[in-house]
């Protein structure tokens, strides 16, 4: 190994360590006996985890993150192919232009959005709740799967819809049998990442569920009153989730790079 | 309505399609007997496609009508066709296995499982992919998907096979074997086929018979002798086989090259004269032909089988000239030399010129 690339392996190494130490330390802490979340970690122990689950808020929590997440991700789905087909319907030039419209929530700040969708809840009185979070987190959900099935189906050969076609399938029969079955692998990781991106979001939740509590708006709650490792304990589950659900995901959709 | 022998299995009647304000098929009338083999030929861009996808019933012309055993359809999708068609790329599903493609058609048709086993293994067995049945498409050379790709097709038994360029991603040497294959295949079940392509020398190895197209119109239609040995304009003779065309004035039925005169009937207009390379002899000294004209060896070319020579002839023109290697070795002909070539009347065509 030349001292050239011994360098920018140990900067890489520091990087790394930089970006993955806080994260090592929740989950550390939430598994050690100091009540602080200060070093030293005390013997391991599973007692914040039992605080935790000890409380209603928590189950609250885990019941709204759960309806939220997996509606966010059921409509994603349904919702962001039936898109993705409109799109690829289009022909060529204006699809281009409306895939990069509706990608556009991706690339606003999230404060922005929260703070635009909020008003528009208020200025037309829609109560807040499920019925607002849900549709709020589409806004910026849906793109993943809009992409990720848009890019599939203009990459596909159309001789393979005329060649079933040919063979006498119809059109309900060429999605089920064709289209379905080649884009099931990446609907089902882009339905994932939306709900890792779902189950992830703090601000625009905060401004669009009005009362109620999911994992992310209680551990922020919990910041303001109690400072015990059981936040660690929370952050480490919505942390093991969220990997979890993309780990799947980006196996899924094949993602590289 | 029963339908006689004689008459045509498929008939298009004044189809034309244009896209937008592009015009791919002027008017055009097509017959195709039943158990023939049908080769639609022309440049690239010249339509083929497109008419080829009008019969299969995924365009519809614009105008004019396309039937079958007399019965019109022009109307009807594809997927209720008694037609099918092997795509250019082949469009094999990817995720299903030799077995599933070749067996897609029989299972929409609602077959069930253990009737259309036989079918599809015997087709298997005919394309010679058997050994190939649970492999997925990706998994296969471009050889076998085109087997898979014609045997998806075939078992459904359709009265036409529509094939589009069906050799064209082949490399040479499989080309050839799979052009013989065709052709067996086809005296074989002794169903009918039209098939695409751009390439004369497939046409005249695969067809029965040629239509050849230019710029959205069928200019001739004949068996491949007839249309090798009597094409119908320059474009023809251009397009199918190697040939010299030399453009003549025709006046009062007379056509003039160099000192000869040909007698040719028809009204004064540009015209050409078309013969092939190997109908022409060269000579030291002036010989007793039909036509002969004087000129000059401006090059000579060892093309294996046998040489070509590059005639510069009297009006200007260039002739190729194709004769055995045993002419070349008699010693008076070379580069620069001055010779006579000539050719019998009944060997050329006098042609209008397109
Ligand atoms: N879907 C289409 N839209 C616009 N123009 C087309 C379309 N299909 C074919 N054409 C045009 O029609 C002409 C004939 O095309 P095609 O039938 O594909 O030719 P070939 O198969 O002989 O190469 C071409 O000029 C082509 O550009
Ligand atoms: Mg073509």
């Amino acid at each position: 190994m030349t001292a050239r690339s011994l360098g920018w392996s140990i900067f890489g190494t520091l990087m790394v360590a930089f970006l993955v130490a806080p994260l090592v330390l929740v989950v550390a802490f939430s598994f050690g006996e100091n009540p602080h979340a200060t070093l030293p970690f005390g013997e391991p122990t599973l007692k914040w985890y039992r605080k935790l689950f000890a409380g209603d808020e928590f189950w609250n929590a885990l019941y709204n993150s759960a309806v939220i997440t997996l509606s966010v991700g059921l409509l994603s789905a349904v919702l962001g192919t039936a898109a993705a087909f409109g799109f690829v319907a289009l022909g060529k030039r204006l699809s281009e232009a409306g895939v990069r419209l509706v990608s556009l929530p991706v690339m606003l700040p999230p404060l922005v959005l929260a703070l635009a969708l909020a008003s528009a809840f208020s200025a037309t009185r829609i109560p807040l709740g499920f019925g607002t979070v849900v549709p709020s987190h589409l806004v910026f959900t849906q793109p993943f799967v809009i992409l990720v099935i848009y890019a599939r189906l203009a990459a596909f050969d159309h001789a393979l819809f005329d060649s079933a076609r040919d063979l006498g399938a119809s059109r309900a029969q060429i999605f089920l049998t064709i289209t379905l079955p080649l884009i099931a692998p990446s609907l089902i990781g882009a339905t994932l990442l939306a709900m890792a991106v779902s189950l992830d979001d703090f601000v625009i939740t905060f401004f669009t569920i009005g009362g109620g509590m999911t994992f992310s708006t209680l551990i922020w709650g919990m910041l303001r009153t109690s400072l015990d490792p059981s936040i660690n304990a929370l952050g480490t589950l919505v942390l093991a989730a969220t990997l979890g659900l993309s780990i799947v995901a980006l196996k899924l959709t094949n993602y590289r790079g | 309505m029963p339908s006689t022998n004689d008459a045509p299995l498929l008939r298009l009647t004044g189809v034309t399609k244009a896209f937008g304000s592009q015009t791919a098929l002027q008017p055009l009338d097509l017959s195709v007997a039943r158990g023939d083999f049908l080769a639609l030929l022309g440049p690239s861009g010249c339509g083929k496609t497109t008419l080829l996808r009008i019969i299969g019933g995924f365009l519809s012309p614009d105008k004019g009508t396309v039937e079958i055993d007399g019965r019109d359809i022009t109307a009807i999708g594809p997927e209720h066709r008694p037609i099918n068609m092997v795509f250019q790329g082949y469009g094999l599903f990817p995720h299903m296995t030799v077995r599933e493609n070749v067996g897609y058609g029989l299972k929409i048709a609602g077959h069930a499982r253990d009737k259309r086993e036989p079918q599809v293994n015997a087709m298997l067995e005919m394309m010679h992919i058997a050994t190939l049945a649970d492999r997925l498409p990706g998994e296969l050379s471009g050889g076998q998907q085109q087997r898979v790709a014609l045997a998806r097709a075939l078992v459904m038994k359709p009265s036409v096979l529509l094939l589009d360029e069906p050799l064209a991603a082949l490399d040479l040497q499989l080309r050839k074997s799979m052009q013989s294959e065709l052709r067996n295949l086809h005296r074989e079940i002794g169903g009918t086929f039209i098939c695409v392509t751009h390439d004369q020398s497939e046409a005249i190895g695969l067809a029965n018979r040629i239509a050849v197209m230019n710029a959205g119109r069928i200019v001739q239609e004949g068996t491949p002798e007839d249309i090798y040995k009597r094409p119908a304009n320059t474009f023809v003779a251009g397009f199918i086989g190697d040939s010299n065309i030399l453009p003549l004035m025709r006046r009062s039925g007379v056509c003039t090259l160099a000192s000869n005169s040909i007698a040719s009937d028809g009204p004064d207009a540009q015209v050409a004269m078309m013969v092939r390379p190997t109908d022409i002899q060269l000579s030291e000294i002036k010989p007793t032909a039909d036509i002969c004209v004087p000129g000059q060896v401006a090059d000579i070319v060892f093309m294996g089988d046998h040489v070509k020579f590059v005639v510069v002839i009297e009006t200007g023109d260039t002739l190729a000239v194709h004769r055995p290697h045993a002419e070349c070795d008699t010693g008076w002909i070379g580069r620069g030399v001055p010779v006579f070539a000539s050719w019998s009347r009944n060997d050329s065509h006098v042609l209008d010129r397109t």
